[in-house]
């Protein structure tokens, strides 16, 4: 028996001591200590103080906390009474996604009590052991500040974040995210806090092999232990051959895997899924089944598949369901027709072609570019290759399904509520009526929770065995059986004029999708359709091709395809200019796009059909380059005290889109309840980005009542309406726009039952603060409650409830551009970011400081991706630095020490409120404004993701 | 997997406890680190946690003894430490995990990429084991990296209070395990080298050091190649570098704390 005192209170358990503390605080109840790394030590979502110390709990035996005090993130204050700590931290703006935000708040409130007064760097040390994804860690500086203000004065004195649009009351105002006080709390939010105490355990046996048939299981054994309730194997489950995207259907992507397959295409692959009583039995029976594979040769790059007689990581049968070519037949007959190998099934054709380990192609252009390049003063031709990378939500996916009354209910970490309905209904031959679909909060997703990659299984492990049952990723999971970036080879060339205007532009993508086609398509094609917009070029060109691989699979990843386009196109803008003798800053004003320039380009940049021609809407592009310029100081040389250290500075312009105009489609139902205040219902999945948030916002200003008077539901596919989901930004473009109808007809309808019971005209009629609608008229004035109380008396006309449904042609284009000043020492090669702004017009900034965490998480991230992230397989496919401390990301340790995001203001004619897309984009500056300085500090180009010391030491000559 | 725990109230309690299927925690940051493999073959596992007298910093005589409990961010608050083994504690730079690493968990763990080890064997640090029969051995750090009786309690780490100790790591990160970290020490017999260098070990830079000896003056190029064709450095291209950039990294960081230890900033 093991006796602590945990948040002020003795307690006893009767625990073996050699179990991890964690877990006895979990027996607890204190399921804000979470786990985001199986015990490394790494991300602190398990931080808790023990006497008085901020330690790893994970890495604390049970026994040893005999007679200790222990401290959890969840004794601070519940979402009704936060703590000044935890309020300012919501103030801040950094409570997003939040899955250690807990912990994040007792590191804060630890500081505080040992130290009233902390500087940066007393902030900075005490959240040195704490991973941040999504909000990165500058306003956490801020949070402090507010903390200090509201200890020393009782309110805050420090700016948090520019407000926009004064006009209105909860638009563009900094304000708390809705959901931030259960987040910070620790309150139930996340699956893992849903799971019913009878769940099963599932774990996946995965393949060892890069490429493999699977001969035969014998499960025999693990069956035969006590607590196993189903081994599921490709010889026992499910025949439908579907994809894991969550995209719009019919897909732009292959339909090629099944629940598990007869044949493993990656290290890592799915081999048989088994169900238990226990996780540790589940583990158990894991290790006894015993498989015979029939290895087969792999490929590992575009190069080793695109080579003549390459294996062919798929070589089944082909089939289309429209437009299938004539000589499918012919096409076929070449393909081994092995069992085995299953089937590729198109939804339409997307040019790919197996037999040459091809799973999608796209090619197009406009103008005649080499018409361009013959005229051009001077012409580049480079090849950047970017690397692949990992995700790493704090949350690693995590899936509960079990079944009621006949129906599956699943509670999903998802970016897509919907398409895991479909998709599972695809698995389990369920109609979509019989699955409930229950998006929680998620714990980061960042395009990893686009692709449906645990809940298929889960819930198909339900509707076989009719038991509850939890699936929950090991970290190393998440680098071996996730999507990750795509590895890509951007292959640029361009030519300019000594005018410094670009004559033309090609681009040769070969991307890697590994051995499903997940996005094989749409993620690359966004490395052409979100940068060459950015020029105007009467010439452009391109070739985009999609090979199938054994690495581990790729899939969406924040930013998609355009982060490696952006890398690739600006990097050899640079190049040119350099050649060319022109100021880099004056060939980007002269070439970038301005309001109205109509971008024929995108004619070919259609996902799977021909694309949306529209001419350039609201654009800061321009503003953003100036005001960066300004910022860092542009054509300023600076010199380093040290000479070893040569300092430089580059930046890129920037764009994305809002949604997929034509293809995205969102709802929203819009109810006045029966005391006057909201309930909305939303299609919409917030990824803890704050789009419950914009939805209240947009329903606060257009219906005239408080915010706390809104409730906003999502991502229940019970209780909403369809959304295609919070993906290629789409959330606040399409789903906030939603909203605004169906606030906007809830509020037409508010109008007409007011004028009814006043007996007058409906255009008389006008709503008012804080929710009544008076007669311009006659003055008589009738508050929510009262309209609605009558109408629903029994001899009304009923409750007051409006959809909204939105879908567009139009394109909401975000812009910007990301500066960086780099330091690089030339003797070894070490690579500082010194400074890194970030400038973006975002339409109108509906959360302006979660919108600026954003901006800052996304930018690091990105300042990651550039410097050292990247998943290194060993010779036989397999990732060899499947956890944290190998993989290596940035924290705050990393952070530039001036890092700065600027809103620029500009109303967007299409956007709710003006808004456009704010996140995603972020994604895409980092690496050519780093590798640009890069060569700006040092003369070198470094044309390879991550942009080591050894890079720089190889190119400067040194080895 | 292990079913005991001991909460060892004494070194003497610990020792007697060990044995080759008992494994030492200190810290917790190492065995109990994502299932180590130490962890997992051990049948019983001794904490230290409550082992009396492991964690106390004493100063005598210009050198200062540090309890093996102590933590490194003990280290890095103590007045009694001296600034370059705080500079070391430091690399560790997530401040939970410092509140609980301990300096004789590092150093026991032998790690390849270690945080303090170089600065420890370039300082000539030396150590008070507690052996397996209850008897108390001084050694040095470096011998106890070589040839450690790894049944042996470490009790304490005395350092020099006032020697000249300059070290350097490179890691992608500040969290991320580091291809190399090296210490120079400026003694009386001159320049002391040592380093940390991933998936190699925990090496003295003897050769180097000769070489810094014989001409104090040698050029950057003629390290860099001497380091570029050493037979006895067993470096290898993996996920932290290639061979080459090692040894090229060693061979431009020695260079660099040499000079600078001894006053010719590169």
């Amino acid at each position: 028996m093991i006796t602590c005192t945990i948040n002020g209170k003795k307690r006893s358990f009767d625990i073996d001591p050699t179990r991890r503390l964690r877990e006895m605080l979990l027996m607890n109840g204190n399921f804000a200590v979470r786990d985001s790394d199986d015990a490394e030590g790494f991300c602190g979502s398990d931080t808790v103080l023990l006497d008085g110390t901020p330690v790893f709990s994970n890495l604390i035996l049970a026994g040893e906390a005999e007679g200790c005090e222990i401290v959890t993130p969840d004794s601070l204050g519940d979402s009704m009474h936060l703590s000044v700590v935890q309020q300012a931290l919501v103030d801040a703006g950094v409570v997003q996604s939040a899955y250690n935000a807990p912990a994040a708040a007792l590191l804060m409130t630890w500081l505080f009590e040992n130290n009233p007064n902390p500087t940066r760097e007393d902030v900075k040390d005490a959240l040195s052991g704490i991973f941040i994804r999504d909000a990165g860690y500058e306003h956490y500086y801020i949070a402090a500040e507010l903390i200090k203000d509201k200890i020393a004065t009782g309110e805050y004195k420090t700016e948090i974040a520019p407000e926009f649009r004064p006009q209105l009351k909860a638009v563009g105002k900094v304000m708390p995210k809705i959901d931030a006080p259960q987040l910070v709390s620790g309150e139930r939010a996340f699956v893992e806090d849903y799971v019913d105490a009878d769940t099963c355990y599932m774990v996946v046996l995965r393949s060892p092999y890069a490429h493999a048939y699977v001969n035969k299981i014998d499960t025999s054994k693990a069956e035969a232990l006590p607590g196993v309730v189903k081994v599921i194997t490709a010889y026992n489950c499910s025949d439908a051959t579907y994809m894991s995207a969550g995209q719009g259907n019919p897909e732009p992507s292959p339909h090629d895997r099944k629940l598990l397959n007869k044949k493993v295409r990656h290290v890592g692959d799915r081999v048989a899924a088994i169900v238990a009583e226990t996780l540790e039995e589940a583990i158990k029976a894991r290790d006894l089944i015993e498989v015979e594979y029939e290895p087969l040769e792999a490929v590992f790059t575009v190069e080793e598949a695109m080579a003549e007689g390459a294996p062919l990581v798929h070589n089944g049968r082909v089939q289309y369901n429209a437009g299938a070519p004539d000589d499918l037949d012919e096409y076929n007959a070449k393909l081994s027709g092995d069992e085995r190998e299953g089937k590729v099934v198109y939804q339409f054709p997307l040019h790919g072609d197996i037999l040459h380990n091809v799973a999608a192609a796209n090619h197009g252009g406009i103008g005649d570019v080499d018409k361009a390049f013959e005229e051009a003063d001077a012409v580049v031709e480079a090849t950047y290759q970017t690397s692949q990378i990992q995700h790493t939500p704090l949350e690693t996916h995590i899936c509960f399904s079990k079944l009621e009354n006949g129906r599956l209910i699943i509670y999903a970490s998802t970016q897509v509520p919907y398409h895991v309905r479909r998709i599972v209904s695809w698995v389990t031959g369920l109609s979509e009526n019989k699955i409930h679909v229950i998006k929680t909060r998620v714990g980061g997703g960042y395009g990893s929770k686009q692709d449906i990659l645990v809940e298929d299984l889960t819930a198909y492990a339900t509707f076989v065995t009719g038991r509850p049952v939890l699936y929950h990723n090991t970290r190393e999971e998440e680098f071996i059986a996730n999507s990750t970036r795509h590895p890509m080879r951007v292959h640029v060339k361009m030519g300019g004029k000594k005018d410094g205007s670009i004559t033309g532009i090609y681009m040769k993508v070969d991307a890697n999708t590994g051995p499903y086609g997940n996005h094989a398509l749409t993620v690359p094609m966004n490395s052409c359709s979100k940068t060459l917009p950015l020029f105007k070029c009467d010439n452009m060109k391109y070739d985009l091709t999609i090979y199938y691989t054994n690495t581990p699979p790729a899939g969406a990843y924040q930013g998609y395809g355009t982060p490696k386009g952006t890398y690739g196109l600006m990097m050899a803008m640079c190049e040119l200019a350099d050649k060319l003798g022109v100021d880099y800053k004056d060939m980007v004003l002269k070439n970038h796009v301005e309001e109205g320039y109509m971008l024929e380009i995108l004619r070919g940049l259609g996902e799977g059909r021909e694309g949306n021609v529209v001419p350039v809407g609201s654009c800061g592009l321009r503003e953003a380059v100036e005001k960066g310029c300004e910022m860092i100081e542009w054509g300023k040389h600076v010199e380093s005290d040290d000479p070893d250290w040569k300092i430089g500075k580059g930046f890129a312009m920037i764009m994305q889109g809002s949604g997929l105009p034509g293809l995205d489609h969102a709802n929203a139902i819009a109810k006045l309840e029966m005391d006057g205040s909201i309930i909305v219902l939303s299609g919409a999945a917030d990824i803890g980005t704050g789009l419950d948030t914009i939805i209240a916002k947009v329903t606060s200003d257009i219906l005239c009542i408080p915010m706390d008077k809104i409730t906003v539901l999502s991502g229940d596919t019970d209780s909403g309406a369809f959304d295609t989901g919070s993906y290629a930004s789409s959330g606040t473009f399409f789903s906030g726009n939603a909203a605004v109808v169906a606030a906007t007809n809830l509020k037409e309808k508010i109008l007409d039952e007011a004028a009814y019971q006043l007996e007058e005209d409906a255009e008389d009629m006008e709503i008012r603060w804080p929710g009544e609608v008076a007669s311009k008229k006659t003055g008589k004035t009738l508050s929510f409650y009262e309209i609605i109380h009558t109408a629903t008396s029994g001899t009304g006309r009923g409750h007051l409830i409006a959809p909204g449904s939105f879908t567009t042609a139009a394109s909401s284009v975000p812009y910007g551009a990301h500066f960086a000043q780099v330091a690089v020492n030339v003797r070894t090669g070490e690579i500082k970011v010194q400074k890194f702004y970030a400038i973006q017009d975002a339409g109108t900034p509906i959360n302006p400081e979660a919108a600026l965490c954003q901006m800052y998480g996304a930018s690091l991230k990105s300042i990651g991706h550039t410097l050292y992230e990247d998943m290194i397989l060993d010779k036989d496919g397999r990732c060899v630095n499947a956890n944290m401390t190998d993989y290596g990301v940035p924290m705050i340790s990393e952070q530039p020490d001036d890092f700065k995001a600027v809103l620029i203001d500009v109303n967007d004619a299409h956007g709710p409120f003006g808004a456009k897309s704010i996140s995603e984009i972020a994604c895409n500056g980092a690496a050519p404004a780093i590798g640009n300085a890069i060569h700006d500090a040092c003369g070198v180009w470094i044309r390879s993701w991550p942009m080591t010391p050894e890079k720089i030491l190889r190119e400067l000559g040194r080895i | 997997m292990a079913n005991q725990l001991l909460m060892a109230k004494s070194p003497e309690e610990a020792v007697a406890a060990k044995n080759a299927s008992a494994v030492f925690v200190a810290g917790g940051t190492e065995v109990n680190r994502l299932g180590s493999d130490a962890a997992a073959a051990a049948d019983t596992l001794i904490s230290l946690k409550k082992c009396a007298g492991l964690k106390d910093i004493e100063e005598d005589a210009g050198f200062v003894t540090i309890g093996s409990m102590c933590t490194f961010q003990q280290l890095v608050e103590s007045e009694k430490v001296p600034s370059y083994l705080k500079e070391a504690a430091l690399f560790m730079a997530s401040r939970t995990k410092r509140n609980m690493a301990t300096i004789g968990g590092n150093i026991a763990s032998k790690r390849s990429d270690s945080y303090i080890i170089p600065t420890l064997m370039a300082a000539g640090a030396s150590m008070k084991l507690l052996t397996a029969g209850g008897k108390e051995v001084k050694t040095w750090v470096g011998e106890y990296i070589d040839e450690g009786d790894s049944d042996a309690l470490i009790i304490s780490v005395t350092v020099p209070k006032d020697m000249k100790v300059i070290s350097k790591r490179y890691a992608n990160t500040a969290q991320s395990h580091a291809v190399l970290t090296m210490s120079a020490a400026l003694g009386e017999h001159g320049v002391r080298l040592d380093g940390a260098v991933k998936n190699v070990g925990l090496l003295h830079f003897c050769d180097l050091e000769a070489t810094f000896r014989e001409d104090p003056d040698v050029s950057e190029d003629k390290i860099i190649e001497m380091v570029r064709v050493c037979t006895g450095l067993h470096t290898a291209d993996d996920m932290f570098g290639s061979d080459e950039y090692k040894r090229y990294l060693i061979a431009v960081t020695a260079y660099d704390l040499h000079k600078r230890i001894t006053g010719k900033e590169v």
